[in-house]
């Protein structure tokens, strides 16, 4: 049969060669054009650049020494400053560096703790259906963004716009429709909120996938191409990842949804549910 | 500097010769348009040369190459301006047709009739068995070209082998003139 499709769809497409030399000249010269134009910006912003350089050091210097001519106000030195109410600083433990990252140490542990708690209660919550509990944990102000691929950020990233539901209107969009996002070229995710959650957060493509690794802040298995921009987007983002490995022997078949926490006001709140799979 | 610029461009050369015609097989086996599919070629190997950083080196480049060419043809079908392709392809076939003398003969070959047959499949019977038969690709390579679990290309390709079978024998009746 191999071989009868391959005379077919020869016969049919033609056997003379479809790649001609006039196209790979049109390819080649467009390629050559558009480094051109790649080294035409560079100079450009090269010529500029000790011009922005020089702006900048005598901005800089100018604001310094007005500064330090400025007379100091008593009583309002940075000991007087109102310390973070997350970190235990007691009159004891404040002795040196060493003390005050152990504190840090500390504190990002019960971070991680809580953070690995909320996750577990969240994702039992999707699989459960139950949306209203879900919506309690969402951020109030920012609500949640849903991106479907690891470029985690609220506005356009890399697959386009994301759906983000503020935590009031959570409930009431489970039967509504959603373009979910869209892949390089692949066709876009169209689907109700329920229907994404089943579907593609909790399956893979709709196949049966069991997350294995769960991890604090980082990933467990990192599949080039797309990136993870959580930290780059929201440098103070915490994130808990559900790893699902790839099945049939295919890494590339692996599926990671994370659920990325910011702090307001002493509280950790959802602000994104990430779905990462292999793009390419 | 120099140098650098020199062996990218020798490599992106090499690339293109390499991979030309087969990527321009596979994107006409969608389109099914030559202009079409030669304006997606090109953009396939601008695009990629210029984001190489996107490349997972886990595929082979060829692979990384014609699910970009795929996912490109995909972009096509939802161009509201396709539709509008249709009579110049046909403008175009002709043109080919006139030219190519072999290709009239061919025009009554059983090939050709099956040729067209298997590319006017349903795009989702049409684009496993063009990978799987055409280019060589087993289920794994077509689950990560398509994005598609391993399970739905499996189905895909046995309902696709299926409605081949038909088409074979319907086309061997139509030459031969029995009913099959």
């Amino acid at each position: 049969m191999e071989q009868k499709v391959k005379e077919a769809v020869n016969a049919f497409i033609g056997r003379d060669k479809l790649f001609t030399d006039e196209l790979k000249q049109r390819i080649t010269s467009n390629k050559r054009r558009l480094k051109k134009k790649k080294k035409k910006f560079n100079l450009l912003s090269n010529r500029y650049k000790p011009v922005i350089i020089s702006f900048f050091l005598i901005i800089g210097s100018g604001s310094y020494y007005f500064l330090s001519t400025l007379p100091k106000e008593e009583g309002n030195t940075v000991n007087d400053l109102p310390i973070s109410n997350t970190l235990d600083y007691n009159n004891d433990s404040i002795k040196g560096d060493k003390t005050i990252l152990s504190n840090e140490e500390e504190n990002e542990a019960a971070i991680k703790r809580k953070l690995l708690k909320e996750s577990a209660v969240i994702f039992s919550y999707l699989e459960n259906s139950e949306f209203a509990k879900l919506a309690e944990k969402i951020d109030p102000i920012e609500g949640v963004t849903f991106t479907i691929f690891a470029d985690f950020v609220k506005t356009d990233n890399y697959a386009g716009t994301p759906v983000t539901l503020a935590k009031d209107e959570l409930v009431d969009s489970l039967d509504k429709q959603f373009v979910w996002g869209q892949g390089d070229g692949g066709p876009a995710i169209e689907a109700t909120f329920r229907k994404y959650v089943q579907e593609y957060l909790l399956k893979r493509l709709g196949d049966e996938i069991t997350y294995e690794t769960i991890t604090f802040n980082e990933s467990a298995f990192v599949f080039s191409g797309v990136l993870n921009t959580i930290h780059k987007n929201y440098p103070n983002a915490k994130y808990v990842e559900y790893y699902a490995p790839g099945t049939d022997g295919n890494e590339r078949l692996f599926q990671s949804v994370r659920f990325v926490f910011e702090e307001r006001e002493d509280t950790w709140y959802l602000i994104g549910i990430v779905r990462d799979i292999a793009q390419y | 500097m120099v140098n650098n610029q020199t062996s990218s461009d020798l490599l992106f050369e090499k690339i293109v010769n390499q991979y030309g015609e087969s990527l321009m097989r596979l994107a006409y086996t969608y389109v099914k348009n030559y202009q079409v599919a030669e304006d997606i070629v090109q953009d396939v190997f601008l695009k990629t040369f210029e984001k190489q950083s996107d490349f997972r080196e886990e595929s082979s480049y060829k692979t990384y190459l014609y699910r970009v060419t795929i996912n490109r043809s995909y972009d096509h079908f939802r161009n509201w301006s396709y539709k509008n392709l249709f009579f110049t392809d046909k403008i175009t076939k002709v043109i080919r047709q006139e030219k190519s003398t072999e290709l009239l003969v061919i025009t009554e070959n059983e090939n050709y009739l099956l040729g067209e047959k298997i590319l006017s499949l349903p795009l989702k019977y049409r684009e496993v068995i063009i990978l799987h038969y055409y280019n060589d690709y087993g289920i794994a390579e077509i689950a990560f070209i398509l994005g598609i679990p391993p399970n739905t290309i499996k189905t895909r390709l046995r309902r696709a082998r299926e409605k081949l079978k038909g088409i074979l024998e319907r086309t061997e009746g139509e030459m031969y003139g029995t009913k099959g």
